[in-house]
């Protein structure tokens, strides 16, 4: 046995090399699900503004696109009035594809 | 002399005028920011991966961690094939990274009138962040047409969806995607804006209370803790945003690679 530590065994590398990588990324899985249990908190600003953003934004876009098809089309307030409705549709889908994503990768890291 | 005005770290200054056809080009304090975020970056990642150590050092660590979290992040929200954009993420990520993190560094000499030390942040101004963000959606929509040629409209016309519904759901899909180059800049460019007027005006208070006379002074020891405490949150902001920024981006080239949800 004494003389097998300084020559290691090679009969096949390319098993000992696999088993290797799974050892080493089952301990880095279990290490980085330790780490993300601390620096999930601090992301509550991040994801408050999030979809502050997201909602505001849809809105503002919609309103937008609408002034703008208005002063195109001379259809004036028409234009606005459903850019804007359809602004806030939009904002509600960018809010809530936000919360299905920030939820998945939640589920994703536990 | 201390400024004490909040907005007027904001300002653009000239450092090197130069006009060419009529064009300002100066170099401005922007510029230099953006180009001292450029260079220290590309300095950094050189130095450090120069030697290819097999046990890596104090500089390969930083790189190969700033590699593995930037990899990592596009893998896990656009897939293998997202990695192909791995360059542009790690590009984007690190830039805004160095430009918030040299925001917070508020004593450059630079050589403006009047100014002996200076500081500013690249991301606080909209023309940046919106510049990257459009660049985001350029790569998406080009790469997307190219990639998926007319599936790439199947965006905007999700699966599963009542036919008469398409007149609703179509247009608000399309206000939805014009409204990501802009939730994603302003995003960026808000928190920034907002974190350094925070910073100065309770900053401007110690100033204030200790120049009120009396035992006014002691009172602006309340307003240095919050500075510190603001301090230590404008860190964490400058590299959340940069974080977000990018995973945000690698959601979109996402769609960019499968335009079917």
């Amino acid at each position: 046995m004494m003389s097998n530590r300084d020559q290691p065994d090679r009969s096949n590398p390319e098993d000992q090399l696999a088993e290797f990588e799974k050892r080493l990324s089952a301990k880095i899985e279990s290490r980085n699900a330790e780490d993300r249990k601390y620096d999930r908190p601090k992301q509550g600003w991040a994801i408050g503004m999030r979809y502050g953003t997201e909602f505001m934004v849809g809105v503002l876009v919609g309103a937008a696109v609408g002034f703008l098809i208005d002063s195109l089309f001379d259809t004036s307030p028409f234009g606005l009035l459903i850019g804007t409705l359809l602004g806030f549709g939009a904002g509600t889908v960018n809010v809530v594809r936000a919360a299905k994503e920030l939820s998945e990768r939640a589920k994703r890291d536990q | 002399m201390v400024e004490q005005n909040p907005i007027s770290q904001f300002e653009i200054h000239e450092v090197a005028p130069l006009e060419i056809a009529g064009f300002n080009l100066a170099f401005t304090n922007s510029a230099f920011f953006m180009l001292l975020a450029t260079v220290s970056v590309t300095l950094l990642m050189a130095l450090a991966t120069n030697k290819r150590a097999l046990v890596p050092g104090r500089g390969q660590s930083i790189a190969e961690i700033l590699y593995g979290f930037v990899a990592d992040m596009v893998r896990s929200s656009a897939g293998n094939e997202g990695l192909r954009f791995f360059p542009f993420v790690f590009t984007l990520f690190i830039f805004i990274l160095a430009g918030n993190m040299f925001g917070m560094f508020p004593y450059f000499p630079l050589g403006i009138e009047g100014i002996a030390w200076h500081g500013f942040t690249i991301t606080s101004h909209i023309i940046v962040t919106l510049t990257l963000s459009m660049m985001v959606m350029a790569i998406v929509v080009g790469f997307g047409v190219y990639k998926n040629g007319f599936k790439f409209l199947k965006l905007f016309v999700p699966a599963g969806v009542p036919p008469i519904l398409y007149a609703i759901v179509t247009p608000i899909e399309v206000i939805s995607f014009l409204s990501r180059p802009i939730s994603l800049s302003v995003r960026l460019f808000a928190n920034m804006l907002a974190g350094h007027i925070l910073l100065k005006v309770f900053a401007g208070f110690i100033i204030m209370l200790a120049s009120a006379g009396a035992a006014w002074g002691i009172v602006g020891v309340l307003p240095f803790f919050m500075v510190v405490g603001l301090t230590a949150l404008e860190f964490l902001v400058a590299f959340l945003q940069a974080y977000v920024f990018a995973i945000l981006t690698c959601i979109y080239l996402n769609d960019a690679l499968h335009p079917a949800h």
